[in-house]
């Protein structure tokens, strides 16, 4: 999935440096679109705001964290493991992806696989933060 | 503590490379980098091991990947070395065996040997004999007007 999406994003991307907002089309993409999560870093660079978090990906978080900023998710979830390095997509301005496990708030283990692309409204510069998590509940040792 | 590691997948545009994506994680970075060398849209692929030494704080860096374009570019260059050289040690043995090139050489030789001092200041003898000529002619001829 992770892989799927890097390659909607590159075709989103065309000749400009970071695709737009406007060019994602959730029903194109419904499978992947469920599993992904939009941060909003307009005036919130140190502390995004989560705006969109796609149903499936819901599914892992004990609550709704819809319009949250990315300190007040619920420890312990996946978005927190799956947005936690998106200062290294601002840094760098490409997209990265990331894997790992942990242990959920409700003590299952969780090994999960992430990906973070940077989005653009003028083509140039980083406006927001597209993401998407696919993961797998192990249980704990 | 652990080093850390990351993959860079780098493409070549423009007439530069250029890093396209970032992975934790070789095994992905690798498919990823294949997949798209295969898919012919890029002139170059590679993909850059990075190493982060908690120890020394130092980061090394490493090609792991390089895209069959680049790898085809590489080995027909190696054989186009390969082939002059072998040509050029060719050509020379043969010039160094074959009766009629030898005979050439030498001749080569030859005319090289003629091109001594003593012939240039034989030459540089004559053309002043020939204008010592020319002037005592003038002279006759301006003395019978």
């Amino acid at each position: 999935m992770v892989l799927r999406l890097l390659s909607y994003w590159r075709e989103w991307c065309g000749d400009a440096a970071y695709p737009s907002f406007t060019q994602v089309d959730p029903t194109r993409m419904a499978e992947i679109w469920d599993y992904s999560f939009v941060l909003d870093i307009v005036g919130h660079e140190d502390n995004p705001i989560v705006r969109t978090v796609g149903s499936e990906f819901q599914n892992y978080l004990p609550q709704t964290v819809r319009d949250c900023a990315l300190t007040d998710v619920p420890a312990a979830s996946l978005i927190e493991h799956a947005a936690s390095y998106y200062h290294e997509i601002l840094d760098r301005g490409v997209p990265i992806s990331r894997g790992g496990e942990f242990i959920k708030y409700d003590g299952m283990k969780v090994l999960y696989r992430s990906i973070i692309l940077p989005m653009s409204d003028d083509g140039s510069s980083v406006s927001g933060l597209l993401g998407a998590a696919n993961c797998r509940e192990v249980p704990s040792d | 503590m652990s080093d850390m590691k990351a993959f860079e997948i780098h493409t070549y545009q423009s007439g530069k490379w250029k890093i396209d994506s970032v992975f934790d994680d070789r095994d992905l970075a690798m498919f990823e980098a294949q997949r798209m060398d295969s898919s012919g849209r890029y002139t170059g692929i590679r993909v850059v091991e990075e190493i982060y030494l908690e120890s020394t704080r130092e980061t090394k860096t490493r090609t792991i990947y390089r895209g069959s374009k680049i790898a085809e570019a590489n080995a027909a260059q190696l054989r186009k070395s390969k082939e002059n050289r072998i040509n050029k040690g060719q050509a020379l043995k043969k010039r160094k065996t074959d009766p009629v090139q030898r005979r050439k050489t030498a001749q080569k030789r030859k005319r090289k040997k003629k091109a001594s001092p003593v012939r240039l200041i034989m030459i540089m003898i004559m053309i002043t004999a020939m204008a010592a000529g020319a002037m005592y002619g003038l002279l006759v001829l301006q003395g019978g007007l």
